[in-house]
């Protein structure tokens, strides 16, 4: 049966309200409207590791969007809210990625699989070689750089998916990116990119 | 803005064009999420009751602490649909059993395997006959054992190809990633075998070989050939240095081996050892393009799976290209190109083979799963076409695996 207010697009406030009351409309729209942001925002910070099972971050983040929506005052920050679980639970994915790395037993593959498509060898080249920098920030400095140069977030939206204060991650954003720039100058290709040249003034 | 941020910015910018939407990490996520519903509810009715009845209440909570325990313990889902433990499972394609984990095994097609045991750390695999390709992944907990023949595999997060042939009592194992320990006849102590190493045991001729193989996916080997004998329990870390030069593969490869077969057939010899690694690399060494040119109909079928299970698509896909140009075998092979052009994400592809599958086989057995992959390959791109193929899937298949999926686009 289609409930008659499913043909309409429903507010953050009806959604939550579903939510809270165990509709299962709500969470399958829950779903439909957040997993393309929850996907790329995980995707984003993780790049396409090998052995990251995405789909499984992904169910992660819905089942602590829903556990934690308590504590959710705004419905219209929902978006956020739900932002700032999928940069948790990636943090939380990066620290279990490096506490594994000290286990000689099995290394899971470090070099991102690039994703075959139509984009540029060069531009590849260069998606490569920033995870594999990146791979080399702390996680709190990875996810700040991402978010902001990758994803494009303004700062406030910045501090809100890293639950710090807008000072805090004005700071980290900052050390990040010195340390990228410092550690992507010894690399050929990204220097390029970043002192100058044909790639990064297209 | 200053020039660095600018710069950064389109840096930035070019890295988020090259890594593209996962739809079937997206897909997988809303199965997985889709059952979760069903079993928060079964959790809120108990909630009811319990405080009811005082004697019901113990033994709810006991059924609420099993539940728990259920929960925390792996799932595993068998293609699209829900696996259960305990249950058999003769596959007479290829089948991806996927597991909560985040770990997968692909049972290789005629192979009869069983998920014994699950719990929250791993999970206890029984593979009666034939061939898998198992992708453990490793976490900090976790334990998995895989049983086949008289033999033992214990996992903690590794990658290989396994196969029994109960008929030849041989046990064969390919490492490609990791480590495993493996217990069973003919070794005193449990023998560590890592990647690079394969292992050739045959009960009914008391053999037991560890060889040291080079292939496509492991780390360059130590080549060590190592023959247990009943005065030295048998561990891969007693190996003997190789004196085969580590530049030529070849050389590494007949050394090794203590049964040199002509190059021409060494690929056939590792395909029947379900050496899936070693035998796409035979392969190619003989020249993958007259292999593919000389091979029966089955081979082909049988070079196509080892690609996969090996990750080597493109060769995967030469396979099937030469089985319909040389044994115009239509239908099924289509299915299995557009299932590697998915997970090569490539849509256009993928779309393209699932329809091609749809033309030549209608109402052939994988024309449910076709069809599903359409939806969800078309859902992002064209949602007027997604939802006339969800309308066809749900009056052909109202209870199929892709039906929620399905009717969530024909609500909309």
């Amino acid at each position: 049966m289609v409930p008659q207010t499913a043909k309409r697009e429903r507010s953050n406030q009806e959604l939550v309200d579903g939510l809270r009351a165990g509709d299962a409309w709500a969470r399958d729209a829950l779903f439909d409207r957040y997993a393309a942001l929850v996907e790329r925002t995980l995707r984003r910070i993780l790049g396409r590791e090998l052995h990251v099972d995405l789909a499984d971050l992904i169910h992660d983040c819905f089942v602590q969007t829903l556990d934690s929506l308590k504590r959710l005052r705004e419905a219209d920050a929902l978006p956020g809210w739900i932002r700032s679980i999928a940069v948790h639970v990636a943090y939380k994915s990066i620290r279990a990625r490096r506490a594994r790395s000290w286990l000689l037993f099995w290394e899971p593959a470090a070099i991102p699989d690039v994703p075959a498509g139509e984009a540029d060898p060069e531009v590849r080249d260069a998606y490569m070689r920033t995870y594999a920098v990146l791979d080399r920030l702390g996680a709190d400095d990875r996810i700040a750089f991402v978010l902001r140069h990758v994803e494009g977030l303004e700062l406030e939206e910045l501090a809100t998916a890293c639950s710090v204060s807008l000072s805090t991650i004005k700071r980290r954003l900052a050390r990040a990116e010195q340390r990228f720039a410092t550690i992507a100058t010894r690399d050929p290709v990204l220097r390029e990119w970043l002192e100058g040249g044909k790639r990064w003034t297209r | 803005m200053d020039s660095l941020n600018e710069r950064l910015a389109n840096l930035g910018q070019a890295v988020a064009e090259v890594n593209a939407p996962d739809h079937d990490a997206i897909a997988d996520a809303r199965r997985r999420w889709a059952r979760s519903a069903r079993r928060t509810r079964g959790r809120r009715w108990a909630f009811v009751v319990v405080p009811a009845f005082a004697i019901a209440a113990a033994v709810i909570a006991l059924f609420v602490t099993r539940t728990a325990d259920d929960e925390r313990s792996l799932t595993y889902s068998i293609g699209d649909e829900h696996g259960e433990r305990g249950q058999w499972i003769a596959a007479r394609e290829p089948v991806l059993l996927r597991f909560s984990d985040g770990s997968h095994i692909e049972v290789a097609r005629d192979a009869k395997v069983r998920v014994a045991a699950m719990d929250q750390r791993g999970s206890t695999i029984d593979l009666e006959q034939g061939a898998l390709h198992a992708e453990v992944l490793h976490r900090d907990v976790s334990s998995w054992q895989f049983r086949t023949g008289p033999y033992t595999v214990l996992v903690k997060g590794t990658r290989f190809d396994a196969a029994w042939d109960s008929t030849r009592e041989t046990f064969t194992l390919e490492m490609l990633e990791g480590k495993v320990q493996i217990t069973g006849p003919l070794i005193q102590a449990p023998v560590t075998v890592s990647a690079g190493q394969s292992v050739l045991a045959n009960v009914a001729e008391k053999r037991f070989e560890i060889r040291s193989v080079r292939t496509a996916d492991a780390a360059a080997p130590t080549a060590p050939v190592v023959q247990p004998t009943s005065h030295e329990p048998a561990t891969a870390t007693q190996t003997t240095p190789s004196k085969a030069s580590p530049s030529t593969s070849n050389a590494v490869a007949e050394q090794t081996d203590p049964h040199p077969a002509t190059k021409v057939d060494k690929w056939r010899e590792y395909l029947a050892a379900r050496a899936y690694s070693s035998a796409i690399t035979a392969a190619e060494q003989r020249g993958f393009d007259a292999v593919v040119g000389e091979a029966t109909s089955a081979e082909l079928y049988a070079l196509s799976d080892a690609a996969r299970y090996a990750g080597r698509l493109a060769r995967a896909r030469d396979a099937l290209i030469a089985l319909r140009a040389r044994f115009n075998e239509q239908g099924k092979t289509a299915f299995l190109l557009g299932r590697i052009a998915a997970d090569e994400k490539d849509a256009a592809g993928a779309i393209e083979w699932f329809d091609r599958y749809l033309q030549e086989q209608p109402g052939g057995p994988l024309a449910e799963t076709a069809t599903g992959r359409l939806i969800e390959l078309y859902k992002p791109r064209d949602a007027a076409r997604a939802g006339k193929l969800a309308e066809r899937y749900l009056a052909a298949y109202p209870d199929g695996s892709y039906a929620a999926l399905a009717r969530t686009l024909v609500e909309k």
